[in-house]
């Protein structure tokens, strides 16, 4: 009984496409490590270069999270969690920016 | 006892508890580089934009290639420690420990990788002169007199000198106490103009220039105490490497004395495989924000 061929949520064909899904992930990220450090070379002011960087690394970041941890396709009380995670790393980030306004340093 | 769900699927959640408890623990990561990287955007937007404290571009101190190398090292671990999974799910140790293993060679890579980078920073020096100007190199010698007159060499030193009036007033971090001496002179390989090759022995290439006590404000090689930016530097990539070192650690025991469970209890193996995969994949993720962030902006 405890013996499963395979997960019990997936047959195999969907499971079999998934891995090859990830394995096109991973071209996609190479090629977006390079695009990241030759698009850095280009001068667009400090603030263009970081929302170009923090772009490409926000998409490479979702390739991972959506496709290598699978998030695409999982299951209710996960994404429950994670709205948690991502409002509390949001009134992080807020509430430093917010504190900048107060000159203290 | 027998620990329950970590194979069937508790009813209310649909899931084996350790999916549960390997995202929420990485929910509280999340909140802890969250916090550093908020460190970071308040050293950079605070820092002065003229004089020896103003931010630094990443390219100005640290090694791009070696940087990207590094980002593409994490990312074929990644694929790897999936393929691994896969191997288990479709019950094929072999393939198993043979992605895991290529996992952790990565892993090692990487911290070899990045030993050698902070390496190449202890050894490189930052002369502040008076002038408020900033010589770089590599140290050939700090020369000191001593009370009594005589010379002492130091051909090395891990910490921070401050100089007034070429008299040492403070000394960090190296053995010896030396404040109150006399700063006779430095005598530093300074760096090539930037985008000539860099030379790293001391013996050979550039010749050695000397600077005098009394131009010196302060003599530090690149440590945490160098700057704000080599600060939020090393605390970010080593408590990144150290989340490298324990997945890499897992991830070997796993393959080695955790083996033993393919033949008691496969699905089992299979779950942990992959949760300690998610953990894997999180730390690819950080590094996935750190290397533009410190190396390219």
């Amino acid at each position: 009984m405890s013996d499963h061929t395979h997960d019990s949520h997936h047959d195999v064909a969907h499971f079999n496409h998934h891995i090859r899904v990830c394995i096109g992930v991973f071209l996609a990220l190479m090629v977006l490590t390079v695009v990241t450090v030759l698009v850095s070379r280009v001068h667009l002011g400090t603030a263009g270069n970081v929302a170009v960087a923090l772009f490409i690394a926000t998409g490479k970041a979702l390739l991972v999270a959506c496709y290598f941890m699978h998030l695409i396709s999982e299951k209710k009380i996960i994404y429950r969690v994670l709205i948690f995670t991502f409002f509390f790393a949001a009134g992080l980030v807020f509430l430093t920016l917010w504190a900048y306004q107060d000159h203290y340093f | 006892m027998d620990i329950p769900y970590t194979v069937t699927p508790r009813r209310d959640t649909g899931l084996y508890n350790s999916k549960i408890g390997i995202w929420l623990f990485l929910s509280s990561e999340v909140m802890l580089f969250g916090a550093l990287f908020c460190s970071y955007i308040l050293l950079r937007t605070s820092a002065p934009v003229t004089g020896p404290l103003v931010w630094p571009l990443g390219s100005d101190y640290l090694n791009i290639p070696i940087g990207t190398f590094n980002t593409a090292v994490l990312i074929t671990s990644s694929i790897t420690v999936i393929l691994s999974w896969a191997s288990l799910v479709r019950r094929d140790v072999k393939k198993f420990k043979f992605y895991m293993g290529v996992t952790v060679i990565c892993g090692v890579m990487f911290l070899c990788i990045k030993s050698y980078e902070y390496h190449e920073k202890f050894i490189h020096y930052g002369i502040l002169l008076n002038d408020q100007t900033t010589v770089k190199g590599h140290l050939e010698e700090i020369v000191v007199k001593e009370k009594d007159g005589t010379e002492k060499k130091y051909s090395s030193w891990n910490g921070a000198l401050q100089i007034v009036n070429g008299v040492v007033t403070q000394s960090t971090f190296h053995n010896d106490q030396i404040a109150d001496r006399e700063l006779s002179y430095v005598l530093i390989h300074k760096d090539p103009p930037i985008g000539k090759h860099h030379a790293v022995a001391k013996e050979g290439h550039a010749e050695a220039t000397k600077i005098y006590g009394n131009q010196i404000a302060r003599v530090s090689n690149f440590g945490p105490w160098y700057h704000p930016f080599f600060a939020i530097y090393f605390t970010l990539t080593a408590l990144h490497a150290l989340h490298v070192f324990g997945g890499m650690m897992v991830n070997f025991y796993l393959m080695t004395a955790g083996i033993g469970m393919f033949k008691t209890d496969p699905q089992h193996l299979t779950n942990r495989v992959e949760v300690s995969g998610l953990f894997w994949h999180f730390v690819d993720l950080v590094w996935i924000f750190l290397f533009p962030v410190l190396y390219l902006l």
